[in-house]
């Protein structure tokens, strides 16, 4: 394409622009030089251009990107930084002042449980005693009463006592010492009451006139037994009751408080084990 | 892009992103300020471009920040000033031209504006300012064109004015 007077202005622009390659810049600058008249509106064009001014952006300090600046903490830094939530689980015998403290409390509790033990035997052997005297006066009291009453047949209280009293009746009148009979009873308590019977009736056939042993057959529990009766059979047997150590359902009372046994003698074998395994390590 | 190209860019492009937008707006604080976000969002996007296009990239990011500068500029009925600029800029003092024809670019639309700034300060081509300036390279001919014909037509009727 050849300029000329109608296109001069696109090239002239084109020109200024620096948009042509070396031969359309140089057919440009022939136009110009064959043509005078255009030189003028070339350079009017020209000035036009604006001259790049010396602006400068100061603060560049504010652009650069430095290596302190950017540089990063190690992982392993940040990680001894970081804090986690964790729920504290505190053992109770975790310190060694702790297991110490627990080895003494256990100790302590050792003592005290033995003392405790032994307080009952003795309150159970106090109160055997006691209801050793209690039976010997009573049954003392009862053959005399008897007695009398023996010889007095036709009184109405008297048909309500049973053949058993009529028993120790006889038995008293033939020994004629009363400690005696207290012997016999604390043995036959403690036997079972099968024993009992065929002692008592033992007692009775060797002693007795058959007359008699006819008239007192041997005690048994089908046999109508008075209150009396009753109430000194108990009082007898629970006195003379021996704790059965054997017994998986031992229970202890303190006051009104009811302590299963088994569970203490749990408790204080884990008490046990626990001195004995801290004792272990320590000697490792 | 490493971090070195990176600083080198600051180097050798800054200036003339500041120019071309304190030339554009007319205000050095706000130019301060297009200047370091364009080179924050280079360095953040620095893995992605490359050292030969760092120049465009700024100049087309700067461009696109003052385009949304200049349309806030205009809700908070703020015009802008090229004599604020005017003051601060070394300016040649025997250039008499050059101060009317300034004040010739300030009244031209921004497009215009930033047509000749960036063909006359930065030498960008047709294609390159089309890129920056999401146009085609026609446009920015024709555009550019029009600012010329503009300019002139100030400069002959100032020639006119003085004779």
């Amino acid at each position: 394409m050849k300029i000329n007077t109608n296109n001069y202005e696109e090239y002239f622009l084109l020109y200024i622009d620096n948009e042509l390659s070396g031969e359309q810049k140089a057919a440009v600058e022939l136009f110009v030089l064959e043509n005078p008249a255009y030189q003028k509106k070339l350079s009017l064009l020209q000035q036009t251009i604006l001259i790049p001014a010396s602006i400068e952006f100061e603060d560049k300090i504010l652009l650069y990107r430095l290596e302190e600046m950017e540089s990063s903490l190690p992982t392993s830094f940040k990680q001894t930084l970081y804090r986690k939530e964790t729920k504290v689980v505190t053992r109770f015998f975790g310190t060694y002042s702790m297991r110490t403290l627990s080895g003494i409390a256990a100790i302590l509790i050792l003592l005290f449980g033995y003392k405790f033990m032994h307080s009952i035997s003795t309150a159970q052997n106090n109160s055997e005693a006691l209801a050793n005297n209690t039976n010997s006066i009573k049954t003392k009291s009862n053959a005399g009463y008897l007695n009398k009453t023996s010889n007095k047949p036709n009184n109405s209280s008297i048909s309500t006592i049973s053949k058993a009293a009529s028993k120790i009746v006889y038995t008293t009148s033939i020994v004629d010492k009363p400690q005696t009979i207290i012997d016999p009873s604390e043995k036959k308590y403690n036997r079972p009451t099968q024993n009992e019977n065929t002692i008592a009736s033992a007692f009775v056939i060797t002693n007795a006139p058959e007359d008699i042993v006819k008239n007192v057959p041997p005690i048994t529990t089908a046999e109508p037994i008075t209150s009396s009766e009753v109430l000194l059979a108990s009082e007898s047997k629970e006195a003379f009751e021996n704790l059965n150590t054997e017994n998986p359902d031992r229970v202890i009372y303190i006051a009104n408080m009811e302590i299963d046994g088994d569970k203490l003698r749990g408790i204080t074998r884990r008490i046990g084990a626990f001195i004995k395994r801290n004792k272990t390590e320590k000697e490792k | 892009m490493t971090d070195k190209d990176f600083n080198n860019c600051v180097d050798n492009y800054s200036d003339g992103v500041y120019r071309f937008i304190v030339k554009n707006i007319g205000h050095e604080a706000d130019a301060q300020d297009i200047v370091q976000s364009a080179f924050e969002k280079l360095w953040v996007t620095r893995a992605k471009v490359e050292p030969a296009k760092a120049k465009s990239y700024l100049f087309t990011v700067a461009y696109h920040q003052m385009i949304d500068h200049i349309r806030k500029d205009k809700k908070n009925n703020t015009t802008d000033n090229f004599d604020e600029v005017k003051s601060n800029v070394n300016i040649s003092p025997n250039a008499e031209l050059k101060q009317i024809l300034l004040k010739a670019i300030n009244e031209l639309n921004p497009t215009q504006k930033s047509l000749v700034l960036l063909k006359d300060y930065e030498g960008y081509s047709y294609q390159e300012i089309g890129e920056i300036m999401d146009l085609s390279e026609s446009q920015v001919k024709v555009y550019l064109h029009r600012a010329r014909l503009i300019l002139k037509d100030k400069l002959i009727h100032l020639e006119k004015m003085r004779a």
